[in-house]
């Protein structure tokens, strides 16, 4: 079968067009980007703790 | 502290599922793997938990270990308990679980580590990220979040997982409180 083949993919994928399908094809985050969001992530909850930690026992 | 962990980890996620949103891609439920599983399945794996939690009681018990220090602080510092243990029981294990065996485990499974190398590095992570314990602790964490990607991997569902995790926590809050005489609050 011929990769990118309309054959292979969702009815409603080709009906919406180029947008929708290449939103549909887009896998997971790489592994590096996944760790770097996930760092981000924890590092932001880490900062936004000691602020509603801060406002409560200073202010 | 339990108030900050009540605002900061809702909050969290809520950002994290904006970043898979605003990427385009997967719905962030599709990507998280928040999909249905039946029941008896959940039941079982919190079975499962229940098992490991005693298991980790009797061996504390058998070293006489005592209560981490960061626990005993917690208890001191909280005003009204009930804050705390919705801090404990819901948010941490949804914000956790949606972070690693959620988002985590989605990128590495599909890099070449493949999803038995998501369940390891997702278990050692969620681990290390809990620096507040000892290695005693650790050991177990690790040990739990083992559990807890297999039956990512198992169910391909995020759901067993959070209410595994909400189970474990409030064995510990119930452990915690009974040690620290704090049953009658």
């Amino acid at each position: 079968m011929n990769p990118g083949s309309t054959l292979e993919r969702p009815q409603e994928v080709i009906e919406a067009g180029p947008a929708a399908e290449s939103s549909a094809e887009k896998g997971p985050l790489g592994i590096g980007a996944t760790f770097a969001v996930a760092v981000g992530i924890w590092l932001a909850s880490f900062c936004l703790d000691f602020f509603v930690l801060f406002v409560v026992t200073v202010v | 502290m339990s108030l900050a962990t009540c605002v900061t980890m809702p909050a969290s996620t809520a950002l994290l599922l904006l970043i898979v949103k605003l990427r385009g891609g997967p719905s962030p439920a599709d990507y998280m793997a928040a999909v249905d599983v039946p029941l008896s399945r959940i039941l079982g794996w919190v079975g499962m938990t229940l098992i490991l939690g005693m298991v980790a009681s009797v061996v504390s018990a058998a070293v006489d270990r005592p209560i981490p220090e960061f626990i005993i602080s917690v208890y001191e510092g909280a005003y009204f308990y009930p804050v705390l243990w919705v801090g404990l029981v819901a948010c941490a294990p949804v914000y956790e679980e949606v972070l690693f065996r959620g988002f985590m485990f989605r990128g590495i499974a599909a890099s070449p580590l493949g999803p038995a190398g998501a369940v390891v590095l997702t278990a050692v992570v969620w681990s290390a990220a809990h620096f507040q314990y000892e290695h005693f602790e650790l050991g177990m964490l690790i040990a739990f979040g083992l559990v807890l990607g297999m039956a990512r991997l198992r169910t391909r569902s995020l759901l067993p997982c959070i209410a595994m995790h909400a189970v474990f926590n409030l064995l510990a809050a119930i452990e915690a409180m009974a040690a620290l005489g704090l049953a009658g609050w």
